[in-house]
């Protein structure tokens, strides 16, 4: 066991606000859509002592963004209505009985192994407002989130900072083994 | 034969040597990580799959994948597919487009689609947006959707792509979500084992124009189909309500399958020696496809 215990927003959120050089409120925002992901693309089963740290609501939101994803899908090799790819061998004619594996989108899932950094990412870039530059050729504001990119990356790896230093280093690591690489590389360096 | 004679396809074999230039973030990368996953899990070679898109950010997929591609022109890849599908049977076809290319530019193209079922598999990015022209509404957004050149916002109803296309007669009809990608993944394998058209309608979060239908937004109003129990999606009558879903909840998964109506090429009698790429009979020889060569390429 890590014998670390359980942690109240105020200090994650202050801590999130040190790291990132947030106001409190963004910190919260962050830390709240960085768990999200977390849940989308780890699931629960690869967090739990980070689940038994946080206070319920930030482990609801893991809870919320690992029912996002839904999980693996199971298929039957046996459906006639679904015909075989011309010309491809091997067991190619199922089709999905099971679409969204156990449970799907509102259900808890055990996290989407597909997800990269650019969607784990992408709701806190979101949630920004758009930046803008004048542009000629289009006769006015050009909106771009293209500058958000670095912004969601220090964030994130501001509430990381924050979470992996009260986990031990085993679930640091399991972590670590969960996400998707660029956003690992970060974890560890957090 | 043995199975140390099938070639074992991975999502390495798809990278290109272009880097997206979609926005951070943006949905599109699912859906393109989704379309590997499923190439490389049904083992369909680069070379064996035909990547036809129209105009837009999502249309620009075709250069983040290796694999054959054709980028057309505004609204009109269902048609240049159904070409190709017809010249050359053997190749998996996969249209990839946007919400306003598919069902606002391109709208014609798809009804006539989902009636003539051509054997290709349709991928539409619907952000609920034009977002390559920097934020118009679209014919998917909703009714009241602010944009820059809607500040009273939209005074349309949207279409709901899914109805259309039952409408229409397609026969396979499914919905996906970008976030998802592994779900969306089974969904375009689902797709192109189907003979005969898919539509598999996507919902895609846009980070930079549409901060509305958010990824959150997405995921609190969605449901997988297969989560609630029961649902067919053989079953015309259900599906019929199924695919009119969207005010309360949009559901996601195979909302409608048949299998009953042969696909395009079965039916044109032109084709019934075979397809044109095994035809003798074309004037093609080298001289005329040196000159051709040299207008269009």
């Amino acid at each position: 066991m890590s014998g670390f215990g359980a942690v109240s927003i105020e200090e994650l959120v202050a801590d999130v606000a040190v790291y990132g050089r947030l106001p409190a409120g963004e910190a919260e925002q962050a830390l709240r859509q960085v768990l999200r992901s977390i849940g989308r693309s780890c699931g629960t089963g690869a967090c739990s002592e980070l689940m038994q740290m946080l206070p319920p609501s930030l482990a609801n939101e893991l809870r919320a963004g690992s029912a996002a994803s839904g999980g693996p899908v199971a298929e039957s090799t046996a459906d006639p209505a679904v015909g075989p790819i011309p010309g491809q061998p091997g067991p190619l004619t199922g089709h999905v009985t099971q679409q969204f594996g156990s449970g799907g989108i509102g259900a808890d899932g055990p996290g989407d192994g597909l997800i990269d950094r650019q969607l784990f990412i992408g709701p806190m870039v979101q949630s920004y407002d758009t930046e803008f530059g004048y542009d000629q050729t289009l006769g006015g504001m050009d909106l771009v989130s293209v500058y958000m990119d670095d912004d969601a990356a220090r964030r994130t790896q501001a509430v990381f900072a924050a979470l992996r230093r009260r986990l031990s280093p085993a679930a640091a690591e399991a972590m670590a083994q969960a996400l998707p690489p660029e956003i690992a590389d970060w974890w560890r360096t957090a | 034969m043995g199975d140390t004679a099938v070639k074992k396809v991975t999502v390495k074999d798809f990278a290109s040597e272009h880097r997206p230039t979609w926005c951070p973030g943006c949905g599109d990368f699912g859906i393109l990580t989704a379309l590997k996953r499923a190439l490389a899990d049904l083992n369909i070679a680069p070379h064996e799959v035909m990547v036809i898109s129209g105009i837009g950010c999502g249309s620009k997929l075709v250069d983040y994948i290796h694999a054959n591609g054709f980028m057309t022109i505004h609204g009109r890849p269902l048609a240049v597919a159904t070409g190709f599908a017809l010249a050359n049977p053997h190749m998996h076809v996969v249209v990839i487009n946007g919400d306003g290319d598919a069902y606002g530019i391109g709208g014609n193209h798809f009804i006539h689609t989902c009636r003539r079922n051509p054997n290709l598999t349709h991928i539409v990015q619907n952000n609920q947006i034009y977002a390559l022209t920097k934020g118009q509404y679209s014919p998917t957004s909703h009714r009241g959707f602010r944009t820059t050149t809607s500040p009273d916002g939209a005074p349309e109803w949207p279409i709901l792509p899914t109805e259309l296309a039952f409408a229409a007669g397609a026969g396979f009809i499914a919905r996906g979500y970008a976030g998802a990608p592994q779900q969306l993944a089974e969904l375009i394998k689902a797709g192109i084992r189907h003979k005969g058209y898919a539509l598999i309608d996507v919902l895609q979060p846009c980070t930079t124009f549409n901060k509305v239908n958010t990824y959150e937004w997405y995921e609190e109003n969605s449901y997988d189909v297969a989560a609630e129990g029961g649902y067919d999606p053989a079953d015309p009558k259900a599906a019929a309500d199924k695919v009119r879903e969207w005010d309360e909840k949009i559901p996601l998964g195979v909302l409608f399958r048949r299998t009953d109506r042969p696909s395009y090429d079965e039916l044109v009698p032109a084709l019934a020696q075979g397809p044109l790429m095994h035809s003798s009979s074309l004037p093609l020889d080298e001289a005329t496809f040196a000159d051709l060569k040299e207008e269009f390429m």
